[in-house]
């Protein structure tokens, strides 16, 4: 099993096979950026509707 | 009985700080190249005089202190956080020697403030500042950001069994691979590729914005070097209210955020565990504190009709806090409004942001999002075992890459870095009250120096006492290195002195 798995995950950190996953990580750390800054445009949306 | 430093100790902790020295007079090569590209000759000679001076530290010290001795852990802690000084040093002198700084005290200040990623910055006319001398400001805050000894540790150290005793003295403490010098080469890789994307991107929409080809891609490189590294240093004294671009202001949000990320959640989602992002305490903190916080201040700036729609209150609210809490620094807004617009509510709670701080093990400062996790995880669990029967066995796990569970140790831990820098937060604030600012103004700037953020409301100028330029330089070095490798470096000096 172990021997199966070091042939599966490349052990050098730029093989071309790790960078599919490397671009899906930094995408899934952009979309939780973009997530906070929906919730603060909901939360400005809500505020001017209380004070407009 | 504290025990008198050995010379084997000496020549140690002489020949690894060298080591980094060198490290620091490399990375000049960048800025010195740039000179010579825009035909900057004064600007190249100052960096050509900095270089020497590194590399004359650094050698001798390769011969002076000829050891084949390894690290200890007291080594390794006082080489952290003595190499910064010894960097910043002679960091500083191709600031002064540009003439744009006032004293070389505030030479040091502005490249303490780069190294440790704050982003105040006591330059002159910083709008025409060299080309040369803009690259190592933000060189300075990039290469900080991943730690000046992880850079050494990276490309310089050749798998010494101490590597990880001086990697731990930078305060990164955790290992994203088995081996630390490949945790280093991970640490890089994962910013090298963003800084790909990210300066692409930025430059991209500097073009759009109608910036020329050649300062399009020269401001997307440092606007990107300054939100990775949670640096805030920008090329223009308006910062990044300088684009007035909803784009620019997008994209450099994204990537202060991910820049202030913790580099084993980075490693975690980029090798497959994507969920541990919204499972993560630090980015559940996180997610939880800046939300509470923009709610706070958007309904106070709302009610007050700062701001005239709900776009601009939003991006205005937003980008202060989120800059603040990533204790990165950017502002889309003039110092002076933080005091004059944001008022008492505003400035308290874009205070608590840059306390707080971001995550562990990141470019970022402040107190960290997984020790208030820890906190508030420890404070339920308390509540929780009051409300149990007497003979309930109450657990408590937080998650950080894999499941942990709350013990008392982790929890002391927690509380103990958290009291110190709450602690420090009070002194930096106290030396501002006693040289005459308000109180408000005085923790607002204290706590951005202390927690390596760099948000200004007024306080932070050449004109300030040099007492407070002092204090706030101890505060950031302090702050980012957190405490302990900086009490080693003091108890190592008490030592040569009454050990015996």
């Amino acid at each position: 099993m172990a021997a199966k798995r070091s042939v599966e995950i490349p052990r050098t950190l730029t093989h071309p096979q790790r960078w599919t996953g490397y671009l899906a990580g930094m995408m899934t750390e952009a979309a939780y950026a973009l997530v906070l800054i929906a919730a603060a445009l909901l939360i400005a949306l809500a505020a001017r509707v209380i004070w407009p | 009985m504290m025990l008198k430093p050995r010379l084997e100790d000496h020549l140690v902790i002489g020949k690894y700080t060298g080591k980094v020295i060198i490290g620091v007079g490399l990375l000049m090569v960048i800025p010195l190249l740039t000179s010579i590209a825009f035909a900057e000759w004064d600007t190249a000679i100052d960096f050509v005089i900095g270089m020497a001076a590194c590399f004359i530290f650094g050698f001798g010290t390769q011969i002076a202190c000829r050891t084949d001795k390894d690290l200890e852990w007291s080594h390794g802690l006082v080489v952290a956080s003595g190499s910064w000084v010894v960097a910043t040093a002679l960091g500083a002198l191709p600031h002064f020697l540009s003439g744009h700084e006032g004293s070389y005290l505030d030479a040091m200040f502005d490249v303490m403030s780069g190294y440790t990623t704050t982003g105040l910055y006591l330059l002159q006319d910083l709008d025409h500042v060299s080309h040369g001398l803009n690259m190592w400001r933000h060189v300075l805050t990039y290469a900080g950001g991943q730690g000046i000894v992880v850079i050494a540790l990276a490309f310089l150290f050749r798998g010494t069994a101490g590597a990880y005793k001086v990697y731990v003295g930078e305060g990164k403490d955790e290992r994203l691979l088995p081996n630390v010098i490949n945790t280093a080469r991970a640490i890089w890789l994962v910013s090298l590729v963003w800084l790909a994307f990210g300066w692409i991107a930025l430059s991209v929409t500097g073009l759009a914005l109608g910036q020329s080809p050649v300062r399009a891609i020269l401001h997307g490189l440092w606007v990107f070097m300054g939100a990775w590294s949670t640096g805030g240093f920008a090329p223009q004294s308006y910062n990044t209210m300088y684009y007035h671009s909803v784009v620019f202001e997008v994209l450099s949000v994204i990537v202060f955020i991910a820049g202030s990320f913790n580099f084993a959640l980075h490693w975690a989602v980029w090798t497959g565990k994507r969920a541990e992002i919204r499972k993560n305490i630090e980015t559940v903190s996180f997610a939880i504190t800046l939300t509470t916080l923009v709610l706070l201040a958007t309904f106070v700036l709302a009610r007050n009709g700062v701001y005239s729609d709900a776009v601009i209150l939003a991006r205005k609210s937003f980008y202060q806090l989120a800059s603040g809490h990533t204790t990165t620094g950017f502002s889309t807004i003039f110092s002076r409004a933080f005091v004059t617009q944001w008022g008492p509510v505003g400035m308290l709670a874009t205070t608590i942001a840059m306390a707080i701080g971001a995550s562990a093990c990141s470019t970022a400062g402040g107190i960290k999002g997984i020790r208030v996790g820890i906190i508030a995880k420890a404070f339920f669990h308390d509540v929780r075992k009051m409300l149990s029967p007497e003979s309930a066995v109450v657990r408590t796990k937080y998650h950080h890459v894999r499941d942990i569970a709350l013990e008392d140790p982790i929890v002391r831990t927690a509380m103990t870095i958290t009291l110190a820098y709450v602690v420090m937060y009070l002194i930096v604030t106290v030396v501002g009250v006693l040289h005459g600012y308000p109180v408000v103004e005085a923790a607002f700037e204290g706590v951005s120096a202390a927690s390596n953020t760099g948000l200004s409301c007024g306080v932070t100028l050449p004109s300030m006492p040099a007492a407070m330029k002092v204090a706030y330089m101890v505060a950031m070095w302090l702050g980012r290195l957190e405490f302990m490798s900086v009490f080693a470096l003091i108890g190592y000096g008490v030592s040569i002195v009454r050990g015996k």
